[in-house]
């Protein structure tokens, strides 16, 4: 097992650079997810890691060796890919000794590890099939058994669930969280998902456009967005942004909608040095109640112009003069269009972020 | 009235196969009649005695053996070179990034252009100039020149219908970029390889012209210049011997395609979609 240390990353094609100079430090045995949308880098960062790719400025290390002229077999990590990238003409047994007949190991540990490797993920009896003979959860499966059984420093993730459907996805997801409880080796994983990053992570990274946008720990990018980039890609729903004004003294914030909201005494100091300025208002829908009661919770009369009931929760877009957010409500509030709805917004929970550079202005203090 | 439809179609069906293949048949009939029997008319289909002296005629009594042994080498040599480089060089042109890559490829196709007898006396005086003419060597070289443009870009589409990821999951696992193209690249190219190896082994089989030109002894002659030199003058041809010796000509191609057709095809339509 070994950490990774990405320091200054730099990766051009040409003179066409795709990540600025990104620094990450993955502990040994931290599960990290690199998310964000497509064409943000977070591939390309994988590959760089795995030597697929080469490094164009900065040095990516596995352990305490800086891995840049090394070629992938010599990083010693394993990588799950996201079209499985199984071989075709090998039956799966022989996909999964394939690593270690490289490396030359005796006939009888291959056989060994891969077995046993097998026995975890449940494909003991699939060891004689083709991949073409293998339904899709299966595949993803015999992909990560070929991973495991070389025993690597670290395990490389690209976006690995995403051709599965949603069922199927969601139980790979908690066998894939299983399989780091079990044997704890470092894991970079690639998703777009947001839900697989929040449910699989020790830390998230979120890219975009080459940049690093925040690494943190999943608490910390859901409660303390660094930028609103950030705070719309986490969660779902997304977050509400509504264009706003700082009040006289940090004391309220005045949406454009013309609803003014009183900020609970334990914020002015903080908001007192934004006074008068423009900012975006965000809250996040779960933020949002049926009715204004408990402490801190800001009453607004809304009106409502979209219903979605999800079952469990009851997704109700809202309009409040001009100004539009989505609420999670629970199933029995029976919102219907066109109802008036009195919107509680939980005032300890806001976010503001500046309009020009989206960088996340005051911070809502750990609850 | 379906009956009836099905069979019109199956009659029409094989009347054109008959139509294709009466040459064919008239070809091997021809090659069992005694001399005699060639010219009566009317003319016999079938022949009234059987026999394959024309066969032993050909096998015992004139260089027949040599051209055979001569066109063996030259189709399965200039296959082996065609294929190397081929697979080879498609592979660079897929998979790797350098200056100049999709021009190289059409430069390649460039010969292409040329029709043969343009090319042909440069290539011989280049060949003396080299001093391979008149060798078996000479004929590889110069099927190579036609046969690898068509070759390389038969397999490059092939190739791009590999996933890249396949290639990385080898490096990954363990591989070197050679051990990574040996065990994972070609055996998915594999029907790629195989329809290309046909493609080149029935053009160096069949060529002519640049046979003609590029050798005159009969130590280098394949099958086709030899046999037209050697049953074909300006006052006789000996029919019957012609056509023994197409048959036995034609049987190393017939194996092949007994055996391999289904690649072929299948190349033939990887190549045409996205080629």
């Amino acid at each position: 097992m070994a950490g990774i240390a990405i320091q200054r990353v730099v990766k051009a094609y040409g003179s066409t650079p795709v990540i600025h100079g990104i620094d990450i430090a993955v502990a040994e045995g931290e599960f990290a997810v690199l998310v964000g949308p497509s064409g943000c880098g977070k591939s390309t960062l994988l590959r760089m890691i795995a030597g697929l790719e080469s490094i164009t400025d900065g040095t990516i290390a596995i352990g305490d060796r800086v891995v840049n002229d090394l070629p992938p077999r010599d990083r010693d990590i394993a990588m799950v890919f996201q079209d499985y990238a199984l071989y075709p003409h090998k039956t799966v047994f022989e996909n999964m000794a394939f690593g270690l007949r490289m490396r030359k190991s005796p006939e009888d540990v291959v056989k060994r590890k891969v077995d046993a490797a097998a026995e975890i993920l449940k494909i003991g009896h699939l060891l004689q099939r083709r991949p073409s003979q293998l339904s899709g959860g299966q595949r993803q499966r015999v992909a990560m058994g070929r991973a495991i059984v070389r025993d690597p420093k670290v395990f490389l993730f690209d976006e690995p669930l995403s051709n599965l459907d949603a069922q199927l996805r969601g139980e790979m997801r908690v066998e894939i969280k299983r399989l780091h409880q079990q044997i704890k080796t470092t894991i970079v994983y690639v998703t777009h998902d947001q839900v697989e990053a929040m449910t699989l992570a020790d830390r998230i990274a979120v890219m975009k456009g080459g940049y690093l946008e925040q690494l943190g720990t999943p608490d910390d990018v859901y409660s303390r967005p660094a930028s609103r980039f950030v705070a719309g890609f986490i969660g779902s729903p997304t977050m509400n942004f509504v264009d706003a004004t700082i009040g006289a003294a940090g004391g309220t914030i005045r949406l454009k909608s013309g609803v003014t909201l009183a900020v609970p005494t334990g914020r002015h100091a903080e908001l007192a040095q934004l006074a008068g300025r423009s900012v975006v208002f965000g809250i996040r829908p779960e933020h949002l109640s049926f009715g204004a009661r408990g402490p801190d919770v800001v009453g607004v009369a809304t009106k409502a112009s979209m219903v979605e009931p999800l079952g469990s929760d009851t997704l109700v877009t809202l309009s409040l003069d001009g100004a539009e957010m989505t609420a999670r409500f629970p199933p029995e509030a029976g919102v219907r269009v066109g109802d008036t709805v009195e919107l509680g917004i939980s005032m300890s929970r806001f976010h503001l972020f500046d309009p020009e550079s989206g960088h996340a202005l005051a911070v809502r203090p750990k609850l | 009235m379906k009956m009836v439809r099905r069979v019109a179609f199956n009659l029409f069906a094989w009347s054109v196969v008959g139509l294709v293949a009466f040459p064919l048949i008239w070809m091997v009939i021809t090659s069992v009649k005694p001399q005699f029997e060639l010219f009566r008319i009317p003319p016999t289909f079938l022949p009234e005695t059987v026999t394959f002296e024309h066969y032993w005629t050909l096998i015992y009594d004139t260089p027949f053996l040599k051209y055979m042994r001569n066109s063996l080498l030259i189709a399965f040599g200039t296959t082996l070179v065609v294929i190397v480089v081929a697979t080879l060089g498609a592979h660079s042109l897929v998979r790797f990034r350098y200056p100049g890559r999709e021009r190289l490829a059409q430069l390649v196709l460039f010969t292409y252009l040329l029709p043969s007898v343009v090319l042909v006396l440069p290539l011989y005086l280049l060949m003396v100039w080299v001093g391979i003419a008149n060798s078996l060597f000479s004929l590889v070289v110069a099927y190579t020149t036609f046969a690898l443009p068509y070759a390389l870009w038969l397999l490059r589409s092939f190739m791009q219908g590999i996933p890249d990821d396949l290639e990385a999951a080898a490096l990954v696992d363990g591989a070197t970029r050679m051990e990574a193209f040996i065990d994972v690249i070609l055996p998915q190219a594999l029907p790629g390889i195989i329809s290309t190896s046909l493609f080149t082994f029935i053009l160096a089989w069949n060529e002519y012209l640049f046979a003609l030109v590029l050798v005159n002894t009969d130590e280098a002659r394949p099958l086709t210049t030899g046999v037209m030199n050697m049953l074909i003058s300006s006052f006789n041809i000996e029919w019957s011997l012609l056509m023994a010796a197409s048959v036995m000509m034609s049987l190393p191609l017939v194996i092949i395609f007994a055996f391999l057709s289904s690649y072929l095809t299948r190349g033939f339509g990887a190549g045409g979609v996205k080629g």
